[in-house]
């Protein structure tokens, strides 16, 4: 066997791989052949190099982005089952076209927008028989587009931005102080109530969330506020990304990540509190979104 | 601590339904349930897999972002493909090619960046310093190293070809068997064999030219 053999056996040999005989025959061309040996001491001190590397690990908020994103897959699934499946699947035998993006993106607004009208009849029928339901919301169903109520970080430059007065409008309960961030009690914490009301009276889909479950991976919607029977799994929510911004406190418990939801969102007013922190940290909160 | 505040609903019907024993599953077991749609199986795949992957993925891109991201997209894609999976292959291999594709295609897409951009590179600045250490400061994207050696190494495979890179990480630091790189990179087990004897080669010649020296 010639060099070139005898190197097609280096990498078992490296690893104690190599049959008794061969591996004799290839420490006795060693002998022999001092570019082997070498080679041999070379892909050593690689292995060694390699191995001595530590093993890195992801930053404690991708766990948080993950079950997120996760969430929402399943979330998405559900939501599409089962006749939008079989129509799906109907469409994949047509080729890979359905599952691109584009055409589960068409299936999913149709969806959002029947749900729309449904919502929409259903909050004209009847308003005032809702359990639990505040006198702004209206339906109990988060539509991401185009109620989705989006707050915009205050400008502090122009006195009275739009989204100002939207947020005082939002009531949060059951701590309408919201400043007083660090005693919230963690079973009060897992209620929040917004009421979106400004624009929205008469407006069926708006978001009225009301009882949050924090768990590891974030907020979870566990009931809505007209009490119609929701699945839990649809309408997780995780606080993963951009919410956990404020300095220092990214790996804090779920309550505090409710909290931050809170004081950011109803605290129209508080221009600095979230972009004080360390420079580099992302801009605070920006909204709450139940997306699905 | 909060868990113990906040167990809800789905958690405690959880452990009354008995998911306790998918922490010793096979991972073929378990994503057998994935693909009957549980998810509860699939967090203990992916809690199985998060470190290993980004381990490997960061190796790859040497960026925490880039390597946080693509993790995700391939637990995403691991979760909407489930069902393509089969199960006369390993479920690790399979998991790892699907990251291992998408770190190589990142790797491609920042070379062709790379080519038409006309700053060069920061890592090109080594071949022009000559046998200089290059300037190995931890980047924005960078892992603290624990040392300097950790960045040069680093460094060094940061350098190897992709080819290279690959069977590398598969090899050395993921600790794969030759019959598995094969699967994952779909050569034959000779290629892969060569490839890890050609990278170790190129690797350790850096180190060489770097004067790096592991005891």
């Amino acid at each position: 066997m010639n060099c070139s053999g005898y190197e097609r056996q280096m990498p078992d040999y490296l690893d104690g791989q190599l049959s008794r005989a061969n591996e004799d025959a290839l420490r006795f061309h060693m002998n022999g052949c001092p570019r082997c040996r070498l080679k041999i001491k070379d892909m050593e001190s690689s292995i060694r190099a390699v191995k001595s590397l530590a093993l890195v690990t992801p930053q404690p908020e991708f766990d948080y982005r993950l079950s997120s994103l996760l969430t929402k897959e399943v979330a998405r699934e559900l939501y599409a089952a089962p006749w939008l499946r079989r129509v799906s699947e109907a469409f994949s035998d047509l080729g890979e076209l359905s599952r691109q993006r584009p055409v589960q993106l068409v299936f999913a607004a149709s969806l959002v927008l029947t749900i729309t009208v449904f919502g929409g009849i259903a909050g004209l029928i009847s308003p005032s028989e809702r359990p639990g339901s505040s006198p702004g919301g209206s339906m109990a169903l988060s539509l991401p587009t185009p109620f989705e109520p989006e707050l915009a970080p205050p400008d502090p430059i122009s006195p009275d931005p739009p989204d100002r007065a939207f947020a005082r409008n939002l009531a949060l309960k059951p701590e309408p102080n919201a400043e007083q961030a660090t005693s919230f009690p963690s079973t009060a914490a897992s209620r929040l109530t917004f009421t979106p009301s400004r624009n929205y009276n008469d407006s069926p889909g708006v978001m009225t969330v009301q009882t949050m479950e924090p768990t590891a991976h974030g907020i979870q919607v566990v009931s809505s506020g007209t009490g119609m029977p929701l699945d839990p799994s649809l309408f997780t929510e995780s606080l993963g990304g951009d919410l956990v911004t404020d300095g220092g406190t990214a790996q804090s418990e779920p309550e505090e990540r409710l909290l931050q939801v809170g004081t950011a969102e109803v605290n129209g007013q508080r221009s600095t509190g979230g972009q004080s922190g360390p420079a580099g940290l992302p801009a605070p909160i920006k909204r709450i979104r139940i997306s699905f | 601590m909060s868990e113990n505040t906040s167990i809800n609903a789905v958690q405690v019907s959880d452990i009354e339904s008995g998911s306790l024993d998918e922490l010793t599953m096979s991972d073929e077991t378990l994503f057998y349930r994935v693909q009957q749609d549980d998810v509860r199986a699939f967090e203990v795949i992916v809690g199985r897999y998060r470190t290993r992957l980004y381990n490997c993925v960061y190796r790859m891109v040497h960026n925490t972002e880039c390597a946080e991201d693509l993790v995700q997209e391939a637990f995403l894609r691991v979760y909407r493909n489930r069902h393509n999976y089969k199960a006369i292959s390993n479920l690790s291999t399979w998991i790892y090619t699907i990251a291992l594709n998408l770190a190589r295609s990142e790797l491609r897409k920042r070379k062709r960046r790379q080519f038409f951009s006309l700053n060069a590179s920061p890592h090109e600045n080594s071949s022009r310093e000559g046998i200089d250490l290059p300037d190995m400061n931890a980047g924005p994207g960078d892992h603290l190293e624990q040392n300097e050696l950790g960045r040069a190494i680093q460094h060094a495979i940061d350098q190897l070809p992709e080819k290279y890179k690959s069977v590398i990480v598969l090899r050395d630091i993921e600790e794969l068997s030759y019959e598995e790189i094969g699967e994952i990179l779909r050569c034959p087990t000779g290629t892969v064999k060569s490839r890890v004897n050609r990278g170790r080669l190129r690797l350790q010649e850096m180190l060489r030219q770097w004067q790096v020296e592991i005891l």
